[in-house]
Protein backbone atom coordinates (compact mmCIF):
# COMPACT_ATOMS: atom_id res chain seq x y z
CA UNK A 1 0.00 0.00 0.00
CA UNK A 2 1.83 3.49 -1.05
CA UNK A 3 0.38 6.18 1.22
CA UNK A 4 0.96 9.94 0.03
CA UNK A 5 0.81 12.63 1.92
CA UNK A 6 2.36 16.83 2.19
CA UNK A 7 4.85 15.00 4.28
CA UNK A 8 6.09 13.09 1.85
CA UNK A 9 5.13 9.30 0.97
CA UNK A 10 5.73 5.86 2.12
CA UNK A 11 4.85 2.02 0.64
CA UNK A 12 4.48 -0.85 2.97
CA UNK A 13 2.66 -3.86 3.10
CA UNK A 14 -0.20 -4.55 4.97
CA UNK A 15 -0.33 -8.34 5.37
CA UNK A 16 -3.88 -9.51 5.26
CA UNK A 17 -5.12 -13.48 6.07
CA UNK A 18 -7.49 -14.69 3.63
CA UNK A 19 -10.06 -17.58 4.55
CA UNK A 20 -12.06 -19.40 2.70
CA UNK A 21 -15.38 -20.14 3.79
CA UNK A 22 -15.44 -22.94 6.47
CA UNK A 23 -15.26 -25.97 4.79
CA UNK A 24 -18.42 -28.42 4.78
CA UNK A 25 -17.35 -32.46 5.78
CA UNK A 26 -17.50 -33.88 2.51
CA UNK A 27 -19.77 -36.92 3.73
CA UNK A 28 -21.95 -33.76 4.96
CA UNK A 29 -21.80 -32.07 1.39
CA UNK A 30 -23.02 -35.84 0.04
CA UNK A 31 -25.21 -36.16 2.27
CA UNK A 32 -27.61 -33.41 1.12
CA UNK A 33 -26.58 -33.31 -2.55
CA UNK A 34 -28.34 -37.32 -2.27
CA UNK A 35 -30.62 -36.32 0.07
CA UNK A 36 -33.37 -36.25 -2.90
CA UNK A 37 -32.39 -39.27 -3.95
CA UNK A 38 -34.77 -41.33 -1.87
CA UNK A 39 -37.34 -39.32 -2.67
CA UNK A 40 -37.12 -39.58 -6.18
CA UNK A 41 -36.64 -43.39 -5.43
CA UNK A 42 -39.58 -43.51 -3.16
CA UNK A 43 -42.18 -41.86 -5.57
CA UNK A 44 -41.14 -44.53 -8.48
CA UNK A 45 -41.89 -47.54 -5.93
CA UNK A 46 -45.40 -45.48 -5.16
CA UNK A 47 -45.86 -45.24 -8.96
CA UNK A 48 -44.54 -49.31 -9.83
CA UNK A 49 -47.06 -50.27 -6.99
CA UNK A 50 -49.86 -47.32 -8.13
CA UNK A 51 -49.70 -48.78 -12.16
CA UNK A 52 -50.53 -52.29 -10.82
CA UNK A 53 -53.75 -51.15 -8.98
CA UNK A 54 -54.53 -48.92 -12.23
CA UNK A 55 -53.97 -52.53 -14.34
CA UNK A 56 -55.88 -54.33 -12.38
CA UNK A 57 -58.90 -51.61 -12.54
CA UNK A 58 -58.49 -51.20 -16.18
CA UNK A 59 -58.50 -55.23 -16.68
CA UNK A 60 -62.08 -55.33 -15.09
CA UNK A 61 -63.37 -52.75 -17.79
CA UNK A 62 -63.76 -49.42 -15.79
CA UNK A 63 -61.24 -47.12 -17.67
CA UNK A 64 -63.67 -44.01 -17.15
CA UNK A 65 -62.77 -44.28 -13.50
CA UNK A 66 -60.44 -41.21 -12.70
CA UNK A 67 -57.80 -42.04 -9.37
CA UNK B 1 -68.05 -30.17 -50.25
CA UNK B 2 -71.11 -30.72 -48.20
CA UNK B 3 -69.22 -33.51 -46.17
CA UNK B 4 -66.09 -30.37 -45.72
CA UNK B 5 -69.00 -28.05 -44.51
CA UNK B 6 -71.02 -30.42 -42.44
CA UNK B 7 -67.16 -31.25 -40.35
CA UNK B 8 -66.67 -28.00 -40.56
CA UNK B 9 -69.89 -27.30 -38.75
CA UNK B 10 -68.74 -30.39 -36.53
CA UNK B 11 -65.61 -28.75 -35.34
CA UNK B 12 -67.12 -25.27 -34.76
CA UNK B 13 -70.21 -26.97 -32.49
CA UNK B 14 -67.37 -29.21 -30.64
CA UNK B 15 -65.15 -26.47 -29.69
CA UNK B 16 -67.70 -24.38 -28.90
CA UNK B 17 -68.88 -26.77 -26.70
CA UNK B 18 -65.92 -27.46 -25.18
CA UNK B 19 -65.53 -23.81 -23.95
CA UNK B 20 -68.70 -24.36 -22.35
CA UNK B 21 -67.78 -27.32 -20.13
CA UNK B 22 -68.61 -26.09 -16.11
CA UNK B 23 -64.86 -26.88 -15.53
CA UNK B 24 -63.26 -25.47 -18.44
CA UNK B 25 -61.52 -22.26 -16.10
CA UNK B 26 -59.68 -25.31 -13.61
CA UNK B 27 -58.61 -26.81 -16.96
CA UNK B 28 -57.61 -23.68 -18.74
CA UNK B 29 -55.49 -22.32 -15.79
CA UNK B 30 -53.36 -25.63 -15.52
CA UNK B 31 -52.95 -25.91 -19.24
CA UNK B 32 -51.61 -22.56 -19.87
CA UNK B 33 -49.95 -22.47 -16.65
CA UNK B 34 -48.17 -25.82 -18.28
CA UNK B 35 -47.53 -24.51 -21.32
CA UNK B 36 -45.56 -21.48 -19.83
CA UNK B 37 -43.59 -23.82 -17.74
CA UNK B 38 -42.63 -25.36 -21.04
CA UNK B 39 -41.16 -21.96 -22.15
CA UNK B 40 -39.67 -21.61 -18.98
CA UNK B 41 -38.10 -24.93 -18.82
CA UNK B 42 -36.62 -24.86 -22.76
CA UNK B 43 -34.82 -21.56 -21.56
CA UNK B 44 -33.72 -23.16 -18.66
CA UNK B 45 -32.62 -26.31 -21.15
CA UNK B 46 -30.51 -23.79 -23.61
CA UNK B 47 -29.18 -21.89 -20.40
CA UNK B 48 -27.68 -25.13 -19.03
CA UNK B 49 -26.14 -25.86 -22.51
CA UNK B 50 -24.59 -22.02 -22.66
CA UNK B 51 -23.08 -22.85 -18.96
CA UNK B 52 -21.52 -26.14 -19.25
CA UNK B 53 -19.52 -24.71 -22.46
CA UNK B 54 -18.85 -21.46 -20.33
CA UNK B 55 -18.02 -23.39 -17.43
CA UNK B 56 -15.37 -25.95 -20.01
CA UNK B 57 -13.82 -23.07 -21.96
CA UNK B 58 -14.24 -19.97 -19.32
CA UNK B 59 -14.41 -20.80 -16.24
CA UNK B 60 -16.18 -20.14 -13.34
CA UNK B 61 -15.51 -17.16 -11.46
CA UNK B 62 -18.29 -15.94 -10.24
CA UNK B 63 -21.99 -16.92 -9.78
CA UNK B 64 -24.10 -14.32 -11.79
CA UNK B 65 -22.58 -15.25 -15.24
CA UNK B 66 -24.99 -15.02 -18.24
CA UNK B 67 -26.12 -18.73 -18.62
CA UNK B 68 -26.61 -18.75 -14.52
CA UNK B 69 -28.72 -15.73 -15.18
CA UNK B 70 -30.63 -17.63 -18.39
CA UNK B 71 -30.77 -20.68 -16.71
CA UNK B 72 -32.28 -19.99 -12.84
CA UNK B 73 -34.30 -17.11 -14.49
CA UNK B 74 -36.18 -20.62 -16.30
CA UNK B 75 -36.26 -22.62 -13.21
CA UNK B 76 -37.32 -19.76 -10.71
CA UNK B 77 -40.16 -18.91 -13.21
CA UNK B 78 -41.03 -22.25 -13.21
CA UNK B 79 -40.91 -22.59 -9.47
CA UNK B 80 -43.04 -19.57 -9.25
CA UNK B 81 -45.84 -20.70 -11.48
CA UNK B 82 -45.68 -23.93 -9.86
CA UNK B 83 -46.22 -22.06 -6.48
CA UNK B 84 -49.38 -19.93 -8.17
CA UNK B 85 -51.11 -23.09 -9.37
CA UNK B 86 -50.91 -24.85 -5.81
CA UNK B 87 -52.34 -22.01 -4.09
CA UNK B 88 -54.97 -20.60 -6.66
CA UNK B 89 -55.68 -24.79 -6.99
CA UNK B 90 -56.01 -24.92 -2.78
CA UNK B 91 -58.36 -21.68 -2.82
CA UNK B 92 -60.50 -23.40 -5.60
CA UNK B 93 -60.82 -26.32 -3.91
CA UNK B 94 -62.07 -25.47 -1.00
CA UNK B 95 -64.63 -22.66 -2.74
CA UNK B 96 -65.72 -26.38 -4.23
CA UNK B 97 -65.11 -24.89 -7.89
CA UNK B 98 -66.05 -27.05 -10.65
CA UNK B 99 -63.40 -29.16 -11.60
CA UNK B 100 -61.29 -29.08 -8.50
CA UNK B 101 -62.12 -31.86 -6.51
CA UNK B 102 -60.66 -34.70 -5.06
CA UNK B 103 -60.39 -36.68 -8.03
CA UNK B 104 -58.51 -34.13 -10.18
CA UNK B 105 -56.22 -33.19 -7.00
CA UNK B 106 -53.45 -34.61 -4.41
CA UNK B 107 -53.37 -34.05 -0.65
CA UNK B 108 -50.31 -32.33 0.54
CA UNK B 109 -49.52 -31.24 3.73
CA UNK B 110 -53.27 -32.56 5.33
CA UNK B 111 -54.34 -28.69 3.68
CA UNK B 112 -52.64 -28.18 0.07
CA UNK B 113 -54.74 -29.58 -2.86
CA UNK B 114 -53.32 -29.07 -5.73
CA UNK B 115 -52.74 -31.87 -9.42
CA UNK B 116 -49.70 -34.11 -8.70
CA UNK B 117 -47.56 -32.50 -11.47
CA UNK B 118 -47.59 -28.95 -9.98
CA UNK B 119 -46.44 -30.10 -6.86
CA UNK B 120 -43.46 -32.17 -7.65
CA UNK B 121 -42.68 -29.42 -10.15
CA UNK B 122 -42.88 -27.08 -7.28
CA UNK B 123 -40.60 -29.63 -5.00
CA UNK B 124 -38.11 -30.21 -8.35
CA UNK B 125 -37.74 -26.54 -8.41
CA UNK B 126 -37.48 -25.47 -4.62
CA UNK B 127 -34.53 -28.47 -4.93
CA UNK B 128 -33.12 -26.56 -7.09
CA UNK B 129 -33.30 -23.45 -5.51
CA UNK B 130 -31.35 -24.77 -2.66
CA UNK B 131 -29.04 -26.41 -4.79
CA UNK B 132 -27.64 -23.63 -6.74
CA UNK B 133 -25.93 -21.50 -3.16
CA UNK B 134 -24.91 -24.51 -1.92
CA UNK B 135 -22.97 -25.69 -5.39
CA UNK B 136 -22.05 -22.31 -6.06
CA UNK B 137 -20.50 -22.56 -2.35
CA UNK B 138 -18.65 -26.08 -2.88
CA UNK B 139 -16.77 -24.45 -5.83
CA UNK B 140 -15.40 -21.47 -3.88
CA UNK B 141 -14.54 -24.23 -1.74
CA UNK B 142 -13.02 -26.79 -4.19
CA UNK B 143 -12.44 -24.96 -7.31
CA UNK B 144 -14.18 -24.11 -11.05
CA UNK B 145 -12.95 -27.52 -12.18
CA UNK B 146 -15.33 -29.42 -10.31
CA UNK B 147 -16.91 -32.61 -12.48
CA UNK B 148 -20.35 -33.72 -13.14
CA UNK B 149 -19.70 -35.90 -10.07
CA UNK B 150 -20.17 -33.28 -7.37
CA UNK B 151 -22.57 -33.30 -4.90
CA UNK B 152 -24.58 -30.37 -5.33
CA UNK B 153 -24.53 -30.78 -9.20
CA UNK B 154 -25.87 -34.56 -8.64
CA UNK B 155 -28.27 -32.74 -5.97
CA UNK B 156 -30.02 -29.97 -9.11
CA UNK B 157 -30.00 -32.61 -11.45
CA UNK B 158 -31.80 -34.69 -9.15
CA UNK B 159 -34.12 -31.43 -8.55
CA UNK B 160 -34.33 -30.86 -12.22
CA UNK B 161 -35.45 -34.69 -12.78
CA UNK B 162 -38.43 -34.24 -10.09
CA UNK B 163 -39.64 -31.05 -11.79
CA UNK B 164 -39.32 -32.29 -15.37
CA UNK B 165 -41.82 -35.42 -13.79
CA UNK B 166 -43.84 -33.04 -12.66
CA UNK B 167 -44.49 -30.99 -15.87
CA UNK B 168 -44.92 -34.48 -17.84
CA UNK B 169 -47.60 -35.14 -15.22
CA UNK B 170 -48.93 -32.04 -15.57
CA UNK B 171 -49.43 -32.16 -19.01
CA UNK B 172 -50.57 -36.30 -19.20
CA UNK B 173 -53.14 -35.54 -16.99
CA UNK B 174 -55.05 -32.48 -18.90
CA UNK B 175 -54.12 -35.06 -22.19
CA UNK B 176 -55.92 -38.02 -20.31
CA UNK B 177 -58.77 -35.69 -19.18
CA UNK B 178 -58.87 -33.98 -23.34
CA UNK B 179 -59.30 -37.90 -23.94
CA UNK B 180 -61.83 -38.45 -22.03
CA UNK B 181 -64.34 -35.85 -21.99
CA UNK B 182 -67.55 -36.33 -24.60
CA UNK B 183 -66.30 -32.69 -25.99
CA UNK B 184 -62.64 -32.03 -26.25
CA UNK B 185 -61.04 -29.33 -27.21
CA UNK B 186 -59.47 -28.92 -31.17
CA UNK B 187 -56.54 -31.24 -32.12
CA UNK B 188 -53.60 -31.07 -34.41
CA UNK B 189 -52.74 -33.92 -36.60
CA UNK B 190 -54.51 -35.98 -34.12
CA UNK B 191 -53.55 -34.76 -30.67
CA UNK B 192 -54.80 -32.69 -28.71
CA UNK B 193 -52.75 -30.09 -26.61
CA UNK B 194 -51.75 -31.41 -24.15
CA UNK B 195 -50.35 -34.10 -25.88
CA UNK B 196 -48.39 -31.78 -27.80
CA UNK B 197 -46.73 -30.94 -24.47
CA UNK B 198 -45.73 -33.88 -23.45
CA UNK B 199 -43.66 -34.75 -27.05
CA UNK B 200 -41.93 -31.39 -26.92
CA UNK B 201 -41.12 -31.78 -22.67
CA UNK B 202 -39.62 -35.19 -23.22
CA UNK B 203 -38.16 -34.44 -26.83
CA UNK B 204 -36.23 -31.39 -24.43
CA UNK B 205 -35.45 -33.90 -21.84
CA UNK B 206 -33.61 -36.23 -24.27
CA UNK B 207 -31.66 -33.03 -25.85
CA UNK B 208 -30.35 -32.64 -22.42
CA UNK B 209 -28.93 -35.63 -21.85
CA UNK B 210 -26.41 -35.94 -25.35
CA UNK B 211 -23.81 -34.03 -23.42
CA UNK B 212 -23.37 -36.90 -21.32
CA UNK B 213 -21.30 -38.30 -23.85
CA UNK B 214 -18.52 -36.35 -22.51
CA UNK B 215 -19.73 -35.69 -19.28
CA UNK B 216 -19.61 -39.77 -18.53
CA UNK B 217 -15.75 -40.09 -18.96
CA UNK B 218 -14.50 -44.03 -19.34
CA UNK B 219 -13.46 -45.64 -15.95
CA UNK B 220 -10.41 -47.39 -15.73
CA UNK B 221 -10.17 -50.83 -14.73
CA UNK B 222 -6.68 -52.23 -14.65
CA UNK B 223 -5.70 -53.10 -18.14
CA UNK B 224 -9.59 -52.43 -19.85
CA UNK B 225 -11.89 -49.36 -19.36
CA UNK B 226 -15.24 -49.22 -18.61
CA UNK B 227 -17.01 -47.03 -20.76
CA UNK B 228 -20.11 -45.00 -18.83
CA UNK B 229 -21.52 -42.41 -21.39
CA UNK B 230 -24.16 -45.24 -23.25
CA UNK B 231 -25.25 -46.12 -19.84
CA UNK B 232 -26.91 -42.85 -19.46
CA UNK B 233 -27.78 -42.67 -23.47
CA UNK B 234 -29.26 -46.03 -23.50
CA UNK B 235 -31.34 -44.59 -20.15
CA UNK B 236 -32.95 -41.95 -22.00
CA UNK B 237 -33.37 -44.14 -25.10
CA UNK B 238 -35.43 -46.34 -23.74
CA UNK B 239 -37.55 -44.54 -20.82
CA UNK B 240 -38.61 -41.88 -23.26
CA UNK B 241 -40.12 -43.00 -26.41
CA UNK B 242 -41.29 -46.27 -24.34
CA UNK B 243 -43.26 -43.96 -22.12
CA UNK B 244 -44.31 -41.89 -24.57
CA UNK B 245 -45.67 -44.38 -26.70
CA UNK B 246 -47.80 -45.78 -23.58
CA UNK B 247 -48.61 -42.76 -22.74
CA UNK B 248 -49.90 -41.34 -26.29
CA UNK B 249 -50.71 -44.81 -27.39
CA UNK B 250 -50.33 -43.77 -30.79
CA UNK B 251 -48.12 -45.05 -33.61
CA UNK B 252 -45.52 -42.85 -34.85
CA UNK B 253 -45.43 -40.76 -32.01
CA UNK B 254 -42.05 -41.56 -31.28
CA UNK B 255 -40.79 -40.48 -34.52
CA UNK B 256 -42.87 -37.44 -34.25
CA UNK B 257 -40.68 -36.49 -31.22
CA UNK B 258 -36.97 -37.61 -32.77
CA UNK B 259 -38.37 -34.61 -35.70
CA UNK B 260 -38.55 -32.50 -32.67
CA UNK B 261 -35.83 -33.10 -31.25
CA UNK B 262 -33.12 -33.13 -33.64
CA UNK B 263 -33.99 -29.89 -34.80
CA UNK B 264 -33.79 -28.46 -31.35
CA UNK B 265 -30.47 -30.39 -30.75
CA UNK B 266 -28.93 -28.24 -33.79
CA UNK B 267 -30.36 -25.27 -32.15
CA UNK B 268 -28.68 -25.62 -29.05
CA UNK B 269 -25.32 -26.77 -30.50
CA UNK B 270 -25.60 -23.40 -33.03
CA UNK B 271 -26.80 -21.49 -30.05
CA UNK B 272 -23.79 -22.40 -27.93
CA UNK B 273 -20.95 -21.68 -29.78
CA UNK B 274 -22.59 -18.23 -30.88
CA UNK B 275 -23.89 -17.12 -27.72
CA UNK B 276 -20.33 -17.83 -25.86
CA UNK B 277 -18.36 -16.15 -28.41
CA UNK B 278 -20.42 -13.30 -28.14
CA UNK B 279 -20.45 -12.61 -23.99
CA UNK B 280 -16.93 -13.36 -24.15
CA UNK B 281 -16.11 -10.44 -26.67
CA UNK B 282 -18.87 -8.85 -25.00
CA UNK B 283 -17.32 -8.78 -21.43
CA UNK B 284 -13.56 -8.78 -22.16
CA UNK B 285 -12.81 -12.48 -21.39
CA UNK B 286 -10.66 -14.88 -22.74
CA UNK B 287 -10.85 -18.73 -23.25
CA UNK B 288 -9.57 -20.99 -20.61
CA UNK B 289 -6.87 -23.33 -22.68
CA UNK B 290 -7.01 -20.48 -25.77
CA UNK B 291 -9.42 -22.58 -28.46
CA UNK B 292 -12.64 -20.73 -29.07
CA UNK B 293 -15.71 -22.76 -28.92
CA UNK B 294 -16.61 -25.19 -32.12
CA UNK B 295 -19.74 -26.69 -33.30
CA UNK B 296 -20.13 -29.73 -31.94
CA UNK B 297 -20.91 -32.20 -34.84
CA UNK B 298 -20.80 -35.37 -32.48
CA UNK B 299 -23.65 -34.31 -30.46
CA UNK B 300 -25.65 -32.65 -33.12
CA UNK B 301 -25.89 -36.16 -35.24
CA UNK B 302 -26.44 -38.25 -31.89
CA UNK B 303 -30.09 -37.86 -32.13
CA UNK B 304 -29.59 -40.57 -34.48
CA UNK B 305 -29.66 -42.90 -31.92
CA UNK B 306 -32.63 -42.03 -30.87
CA UNK B 307 -34.39 -42.38 -34.14
CA UNK B 308 -32.94 -45.72 -34.75
CA UNK B 309 -34.27 -46.47 -30.70
CA UNK B 310 -37.75 -45.10 -31.68
CA UNK B 311 -37.42 -47.26 -34.96
CA UNK B 312 -37.33 -50.08 -32.81
CA UNK B 313 -40.45 -48.97 -30.94
CA UNK B 314 -42.45 -48.54 -33.66
CA UNK B 315 -41.54 -51.67 -35.28
CA UNK B 316 -42.10 -53.33 -31.97
CA UNK B 317 -46.02 -51.37 -31.71
CA UNK B 318 -46.49 -52.23 -35.34
CA UNK B 319 -45.92 -55.79 -35.23
CA UNK B 320 -48.01 -56.52 -31.60
CA UNK B 321 -51.06 -54.42 -33.53
CA UNK B 322 -50.77 -56.63 -36.81
CA UNK B 323 -50.57 -60.19 -34.11
CA UNK B 324 -53.28 -59.15 -31.90
CA UNK B 325 -50.85 -59.13 -29.03
CA UNK B 326 -51.75 -55.42 -28.22
CA UNK B 327 -54.38 -55.84 -25.76
CA UNK B 328 -55.63 -51.76 -24.89
CA UNK B 329 -52.99 -50.65 -26.87
CA UNK B 330 -50.07 -51.78 -24.58
CA UNK B 331 -46.43 -52.65 -25.58
CA UNK B 332 -45.05 -56.19 -24.24
CA UNK B 333 -41.64 -57.09 -23.88
CA UNK B 334 -40.51 -53.83 -23.29
CA UNK B 335 -37.78 -54.73 -21.49
CA UNK B 336 -36.41 -56.92 -24.41
CA UNK B 337 -36.69 -53.37 -26.14
CA UNK B 338 -34.59 -51.90 -23.82
CA UNK B 339 -31.55 -54.61 -23.80
CA UNK B 340 -31.56 -54.30 -27.73
CA UNK B 341 -31.28 -50.49 -27.37
CA UNK B 342 -28.13 -50.83 -25.62
CA UNK B 343 -26.11 -52.03 -28.88
CA UNK B 344 -26.82 -48.71 -30.58
CA UNK B 345 -26.46 -47.10 -27.58
CA UNK B 346 -22.77 -48.31 -27.52
CA UNK B 347 -21.75 -48.38 -31.07
CA UNK B 348 -23.27 -45.46 -32.58
CA UNK B 349 -21.54 -42.47 -31.04
CA UNK B 350 -18.39 -43.86 -31.46
CA UNK B 351 -19.38 -44.60 -35.15
CA UNK B 352 -20.21 -41.17 -35.92
CA UNK B 353 -16.98 -40.15 -34.76
CA UNK B 354 -15.07 -42.51 -36.58
CA UNK B 355 -17.75 -41.21 -39.73
CA UNK B 356 -16.79 -37.83 -39.73
CA UNK B 357 -12.64 -38.51 -38.93
CA UNK B 358 -12.94 -40.26 -42.21
CA UNK B 359 -14.98 -38.67 -44.46
CA UNK B 360 -15.15 -35.42 -43.05
CA UNK B 361 -11.90 -34.77 -41.78
CA UNK B 362 -11.62 -30.92 -42.25
CA UNK B 363 -14.79 -30.44 -39.38
CA UNK B 364 -13.01 -30.47 -36.29
CA UNK B 365 -14.33 -32.86 -33.09
CA UNK B 366 -13.63 -31.30 -29.53
CA UNK B 367 -11.08 -32.84 -27.72
CA UNK B 368 -13.14 -34.51 -25.02
CA UNK B 369 -15.21 -36.08 -27.60
CA UNK B 370 -12.07 -37.67 -28.89
CA UNK B 371 -11.00 -38.51 -25.73
CA UNK B 372 -14.46 -40.37 -24.24
CA UNK B 373 -14.74 -41.89 -27.91
CA UNK B 374 -10.57 -43.80 -27.81
CA UNK B 375 -11.59 -46.67 -26.42
CA UNK B 376 -11.39 -49.85 -28.51
CA UNK B 377 -13.88 -52.71 -28.43
CA UNK B 378 -12.79 -55.08 -25.57
CA UNK B 379 -14.05 -51.94 -23.74
CA UNK B 380 -17.00 -51.83 -25.75
CA UNK B 381 -17.76 -55.75 -24.97
CA UNK B 382 -17.16 -55.02 -21.71
CA UNK B 383 -20.22 -52.29 -21.24
CA UNK B 384 -22.53 -54.03 -23.20
CA UNK B 385 -23.63 -56.02 -20.79
CA UNK B 386 -24.02 -53.45 -18.20
CA UNK B 387 -25.92 -51.01 -20.34
CA UNK B 388 -28.21 -54.09 -21.52
CA UNK B 389 -29.45 -54.20 -17.91
CA UNK B 390 -29.92 -50.44 -17.78
CA UNK B 391 -31.89 -50.84 -21.31
CA UNK B 392 -33.95 -53.50 -19.39
CA UNK B 393 -34.84 -51.35 -16.16
CA UNK B 394 -35.17 -48.26 -17.68
CA UNK B 395 -37.47 -49.84 -20.40
CA UNK B 396 -39.85 -51.31 -17.44
CA UNK B 397 -39.65 -48.18 -15.96
CA UNK B 398 -40.72 -46.38 -18.80
CA UNK B 399 -43.52 -49.09 -19.05
CA UNK B 400 -44.67 -47.72 -15.52
CA UNK B 401 -44.51 -44.24 -16.35
CA UNK B 402 -46.30 -44.51 -19.76
CA UNK B 403 -49.18 -46.01 -18.40
CA UNK B 404 -49.95 -43.83 -15.30
CA UNK B 405 -49.73 -40.49 -17.63
CA UNK B 406 -52.07 -42.57 -19.95
CA UNK B 407 -54.65 -43.47 -17.52
CA UNK B 408 -53.95 -40.46 -14.39
CA UNK B 409 -56.04 -37.56 -13.93
CA UNK B 410 -54.85 -36.01 -11.00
Amino acid sequence: MTASGPAGSFAGDIPIDVLGPPAIPIWLGWLIGLSPLPLLIAFILVQVRWRKRLRAWVRQEKPQRSF
Amino acid sequence: MVRAIAQTKGKRASHKSASMRPDITEHRIRQVSAWIVLCLLLLAEFGLAWDRRWHDMVGRDQFWIPPHIMMYTGIAGAGLIALCVVLVDTLRYYQKKAGVDDSSTVNILWFFHAPLGFILLGIGMLIDAIAAPLDNYWHVLYGVDVTFWAPFHLMGHLGAVIGVLGIIYAFASEAAYERQVEDPSPRLLWLNGPEWGIVVLLAGFQEVVLPALTAFIPIVLGPVQLITYPLILVLAASLFPISLYLCIRKPGITLLMILILWPLSLATETFTPLALRFMVARLGLTYRLGREPVFDVTIAMLPLLYLVCALMVEGAVSWQRRSGEARNDELRGTWLLGVLMAVPAVVIPPGIAHAFSLWAPAIPLPPDVVHVLEPGWLAMLLTLPIAMLVGAIMASLGTVFGDIWHWNRQ
